[in-house]
């Protein structure tokens, strides 16, 4: 109750509010399917397109002239213009050009030359496109696909990412959101959106693992659901690892099986269409024992492989969740490639319990994204209902001689963040060259590469007596970002982490007006409506606020914030976008001591109140239904 | 800078009731965390980001008993994590230093584990293990009943227990060591 400006309901008080309610959407970002979800009475559903379906396929076909064909379209054509249509562009997000998923075998692209960071694909009407912009299309189409069943502008969208995802591909994804005409709420790892949907239908109470294996990536989660807390105790997964390698098997199994050479290959369009044929003969065998030329038990045979990759990965997620198989409540099956009878029978097997599967495994994803977005717009009836994320690989520093120095560790709680320090080795060394990495191994060559950058012109000093300290810290998305300071002298760097496979703001801007949707001048409106909403939406969210809690700021203070809202009213009234933002941005400032207090205020009766009573009963509701003491 | 006691609320004491800390931190949570604020203005989503980190960070060391424990003599000054942690003393400063009969139990015990891992004799490395843990869990309950004086009031405790702690990280890396061959 006393939490966010926002969590508090007073009739007639928020005009705005008003005018987005139930327009906060969820968007799962498939690497084969996309979908869009939104919580209707109290329930989420999948959007359907003007034909009825709820999915779209991840597939974009870029034309010589005229906007890129999204979905279903695009994929029909794929084999007939093989370069000019992305699937899985999702592997290849936050990718750069050198990357291994660049020579994969069947791959049937063009990438463009290899500059700059980010890898690009070479598409009809020589031009080239990063993954990040394929993604950004397929969320474009969601994203109308949503304004025309909801009527009109959304408030947000929660857009679903793999666990397992690293920082660049959390950024890029983001990105993507960004260039879509997205107000992106949040990023929300697949397992746990599958798991609050799952929770909260079923009113599951206990330990649950996730299992997750979908188009292009897999992931493994367990949580544990008390009482409304959706809590991630451990996840890990692979981000190249999917139902694309069961479809890249049976190719090589038929091309083995007509004696096809790579030679015969060298044309995309048959890779494409041998891949295709590949899928087919994958989808029928999940209710039949032979299609074509293939039996069931050769395709399983094909695919053993890569269900025990997925394994490991499996086993390390239960050891550091610091619980064995048997303690789970439950097994969640999500992402389409668990369809195949033999990925059920080998989670059975691995986990030693029927897994569960009873919510269309397609659209679980979606529909948890559809609820984490009600929540955080502040409409849902769940007030009590809380996710608590974590990292999945651990963010650290280059040290002295390649060795990584972890500063935050996986499976860490986020937001998240920790400090270090560290000292010069070299007499008169002047500055400091940081090298941020993120993964488990021991050597800053093993381990993704996220950003390098340069604290430069401290005075000489004798070696070690300089004072570097490096602050990392990782936001609810799970995004990094580094600030190092140099004690002495209060020297300081700091960067959002993503030069190294991300976009600048400046691109993402040239991006959103080199797309086809809007005109310059439309763009502008956008940018005013977007500006206004937001100005208005802090503007109610205050007066409510002073309502409530006026009295915790002094007559000067409070003198302050209404002269800023004032001048923000008229910002609003004049219309234009720059103003409006920085006046925003001065009242923001301006309420930043009554923030404060508030948040005290709440912090004070958390503890104190009745808050803590209600989460003890459900606490030991849960222990009790439980049946085992990890805390 | 709140304490991490502080921040939970709770007094300075390394002996708690886990499931009031987990109901302290849940509710907290529930009032702080960025989630709550996904619509409100740049600075209360910059303060639900900075607190719930800080409460994160605070339960993540009050909920394990060596990280407790090891914070609670940072806050006291002495810092185990440093090989050159220092006690004041009447007579100045002490440097925590550990037995050499204890280097000497440990530095045996690492080449035991490396003869019976190159020897690929699980058995062995399966007996060394449970030695190790057995030792570490006795190192646990020394510091359980040292810390009851130390809630209790008492200060003079705390160079012993600095120096058990600092016995358990040499534990804890040979279970390190253990692991990593396992993976």
């Amino acid at each position: 109750m006393a939490g966010g400006l926002y969590d508090i309901a007073e009739p007639g008080s928020s005009v705005v509010k008003e005018a987005c309610k139930g327009r906060a959407i969820g968007i799962d970002l498939g690497t084969t399917n996309s979908l869009v979800a939104v919580v209707r009475d109290a329930s989420p559903v999948c959007l359907t397109d003007e034909q009825g379906r709820v999915i779209l396929p991840s597939a974009v076909r870029y034309q010589v002239n005229g906007a890129p064909i999204v979905g279903a379209d695009a994929l029909a054509s794929a084999s007939k213009f093989p370069q000019d249509t992305i699937v899985s562009a999702k592997r290849f997000m936050g990718r750069g050009p050198d990357d291994a998923e660049t020579t994969r075998r069947f791959s049937t692209y063009k990438f463009a030359s290899k500059t700059g960071p980010v890898v690009k694909f070479a598409v009809a009407g020589s031009r080239e496109v990063t993954p990040i912009e394929v993604s950004a299309e397929i969320l474009r189409a969601l994203r109308v696909r949503a304004e025309a069943a909801l009527g009109g502008e959304l408030e947000g969208a929660v857009i679903t990412v793999p666990a397992y995802f690293d920082d660049a591909q959390r950024q890029a994804t983001k990105d993507a959101g960004r260039i879509a005409g997205l107000n992106v709420l949040r990023l929300l790892n697949e397992p746990t959106a599958a798991a609050l949907a799952y929770g909260l239908d079923k009113k599951s109470e206990g330990l649950f693992a996730v299992y997750d294996l979908g188009g292009g990536t897999f992931d493994i989660s367990i949580l544990k659901l008390t009482g409304g807390v959706f809590e991630v105790k451990s996840t890990g997964g692979d981000t190249a690892l999917g139902g694309d390698d069961f479809d890249r098997a049976l190719a090589e199994m038929l091309m083995q099986k007509r004696k096809l050479s790579d030679q015969d290959l060298a044309d995309p369009s048959r890779s494409r269409a041998l891949l295709d044929e590949a899928r087919s003969i994958k989808h029928q065998l999940t209710t039949q024992d032979r299609a074509g030329d293939i039996t069931l038990t050769e395709f399983e045979a094909a695919i053993a492989p890569i269900l025990v990759r997925t394994g490991a990965p499996c086993r390390r997620a239960l050891k550091d969740a610091g619980i064995a198989a048997k303690d789970l409540d439950g097994v969640i099956l999500v992402g389409g490639s668990t369809r195949t009878p033999a990925v059920r029978t080998f989670v059975k097997d691995l986990f030693g319990k029927e897994p569960l599967g009873d919510i269309d495994p397609d659209q679980v994803v979606a529909l948890g994204a559809a609820v984490q977005a009600d929540l955080l717009a502040g409409e849902g009836p769940q007030k009590d209902v809380l996710l608590l994320d974590v990292i999945p690989l651990s963010l650290g520093l280059e040290l002295m001689g390649g060795v990584v120095e972890k500063i935050i560790p996986r499976n860490s709680t986020i937001p998240a963040g920790a400090r270090q320090t560290f000292t010069t080795y070299a007499d008169g060394q002047t500055g400091f060259n940081l090298h941020v990495v993120q993964g488990e191994r021991e050597t800053a060559g093993e381990c993704r590469s996220l950003a390098r950058f340069d604290l430069k012109g401290i005075p000489p000093m004798p070696a070690g007596l300089a004072r570097l300290e490096v602050t990392f810290m990782v936001d609810a998305d799970g995004i990094l970002s580094v600030a190092a300071r140099e004690e002495t002298t209060g020297i300081e760097a700091s960067v959002q982490v993503k030069p190294s496979y991300g976009l600048t703001d400046e691109q993402i801007e040239q991006m959103l007006l080199d797309s086809y949707e809007y005109a310059e001048e439309d763009m502008k409106t956008r940018l005013l409506t977007e500006a206004r909403v937001e100005a208005e939406r802090i503007l109610g969210a205050l007066d409510v606020a002073l309502k409530v809690d006026g009295k915790l700021l002094t007559a000067e203070e409070r003198s302050m914030v209404d002269a800023r809202a004032i001048d923000l009213r008229s910002a609003v009234v004049a219309g234009d976008h720059r103003r409006i933002r920085n006046m925003t941005e001065a009242l923001d400032l301006a309420t930043k001591p009554f923030a404060e207090k508030r948040m005290n205020q709440s912090i004070a009766r958390a503890v104190a109140g009745k808050n803590v009573d209600d989460i003890e009963k459900k606490v030991e509701h849960a222990k009790g239904t439980e049946g085992h003491g990890h805390a | 800078m709140k304490t991490h006691f502080q921040i939970l609320q709770l007094p300075q004491a390394y002996h708690l009731d886990r499931a009031d800390l987990e109901r302290r931190y849940l509710a907290l949570s529930k009032e702080m965390h960025p989630d709550r604020f996904a619509r409100a203005g740049a600075q209360e989503r910059l303060l639900a980001v900075r607190s719930t980190t800080d409460l994160n960070d605070a339960y993540r060391v009050l909920k394990d008993d060596v990280k407790r424990a090891e914070y609670l003599l940072k806050l006291e000054g002495i810092d185990v994590r440093d090989e050159n942690a220092t006690t004041a003393t009447k007579a100045g400063t002490d440097k925590v230093t550990l037995s050499p009969a204890f280097l000497m139990e440990i530095m045996e015990l690492r080449e035991a584990l490396m003869e019976a891992q190159a020897e690929g004799s699980d058995a062995k490395v399966a007996a060394l293990t449970e030695d190790v843990r057995a030792r570490r869990a006795a190192s646990l309950k020394s510091v359980d009943d040292g810390f009851r004086k130390y809630d209790a009031g008492d200060r003079a405790v705390l160079p012993e227990l600095a120096r058990t702690l600092m016995g358990v990280r040499y534990l804890d890396r040979f279970l390190e060591a253990v692991e990593k061959e396992e993976e």
